[in-house]
């Protein structure tokens, strides 16, 4: 089975991937960066495998870039990236969004990350969420950077009350093994 | 000269007739015609009152025509006769700049009409309109803004994919699908 990770952009995808990538399969699995849209394509790791209490759930775990809903190349340039290159990034960062939309109709299973420190209630996180339970596919809801201080988990839960709900921080690794358990409960 | 033929003018903007080159004096003339029988008036703007976006379009114009004219240049001598002039053979030969009135729109016109110049010459658009025209695989967009009120659109992409609009500036809108589970 593949297990999708959807979001926006810069809440912590890639780094929660590549935690459960590390944890399970001992290589991680992308770059991280602060600047947004780092990850521009879907990123597969296979044979991630997690065993809890006696079940085992093998899987393809799957990183996709960041949705948004506009990409402004100029955005970039406070990074110190030249006007070209930024607007080369733009054009792949848009090409990800376009990927990660279409890739709904291929995952069995989907994380999709809030950063808990933000507002959760954004065009983007009631339309990804409305596509994915539109296929009937299984969600979990994972509020991230529990680690912030400014990170309110109760906003998140309180915003999206009908899905199951995890409170992590990949940064850390805090209640990553409360993540399997929902994970394996919920897809085995 | 063209000051002595100046009549219904805004600024230095006028309308000229098309078949014998003259001034609209009145603007009763625009309406009833030139009085050699047109009816067809071009209007000819002063550079300070056009719009941005006209004064941008015109640049492309004229930084088209000189990027594809430096090979051959033709100019009209005093007798109206059409002179083939190589350009870079003119800069090797030490030999003055012409002066600003043969940059005018008089002069422009036969080099847009040379084969080099095709593309923009008889009222044709430049090709960068075209280019913005059409998509290749290297675009995300499905949608595109040629120009203020122009869109050009890729239907066969809109089928499969969120609809994605480019500006002009290179800034990418994204539309996300919205499905409602179905009950």
């Amino acid at each position: 089975m593949s297990l999708g990770i959807y979001g926006s952009p810069n809440v912590g995808k890639t780094t929660l991937a590549n935690r459960i990538c590390v944890d399970l399969a001992g290589e991680p699995m992308g770059a991280v960066s602060p600047v947004p849209h780092e990850t521009r394509t879907v990123h597969k790791k296979d044979k991630v495998t997690m065993k809890i209490n006696g079940y085992t759930l093998s899987m393809s775990l799957l990183d996709m870039p960041g949705i948004a809903v506009k990409v402004d190349y100029r955005d970039f340039l406070e990074y110190g990236i030249s006007k070209e290159e930024a607007q080369k990034r733009a054009r792949e960062a848009t090409r990800g969004v376009v990927e990660a939309v279409r890739h709904m109709d291929k995952v069995d299973a989907a994380l999709f990350i809030i950063d808990a420190t933000e507002d959760p209630y954004t065009q983007v996180n009631i339309t990804i969420l409305g596509n994915i339970e539109a296929r009937s596919i299984p969600i979990i809801v994972v509020a991230n950077k529990i680690d912030l201080p400014s990170a309110n988990t109760r906003r998140v839960k309180e915003a999206f009350p009908g899905y199951d709900f995890v409170q992590v921080s990949a940064m850390t690794g805090e209640n990553l093994d409360g993540l399997y358990k929902e994970i394996v409960s919920k897809l085995s | 000269m063209r000051c002595e033929r100046i009549g219904f003018v805004f600024g230095d903007s006028l309308h000229k007739c098309v078949r014998c080159d003259r001034a609209a004096i009145i603007i009763q003339e625009i309406n009833d015609g030139c009085p050699c029988g047109s009816k067809v008036f071009v209007f000819i703007r002063d550079d300070s009152t056009a719009s941005p976006l006209e004064k941008e379009a015109e640049n492309e114009k004229s930084n088209q025509v000189s990027v594809e004219s430096p090979k051959l240049e033709f100019s009209l001598d005093a007798n109206g006769k059409k002179d083939a002039v190589d350009a870079s053979q003119e800069g090797a030969n030490g030999k003055a700049a012409p002066p600003p009135e043969a940059n005018a729109p008089q002069s422009i016109e036969p080099a847009a009409s040379s084969p080099s110049a095709e593309p923009n010459g008889n009222g044709k658009a430049p090709s960068s309109y075209f280019a913005r025209m059409t998509f290749t695989t290297e675009d995300v967009e499905n949608i595109k803004i040629v120009t203020e009120g122009v869109f050009a659109v890729d239907v066969n992409a809109l089928s499969k994919n969120p609809v994605v609009l480019k500006d002009e500036e290179g800034i990418y809108y994204v539309r996300l699908p919205f499905e409602q589970k179905k009950k």
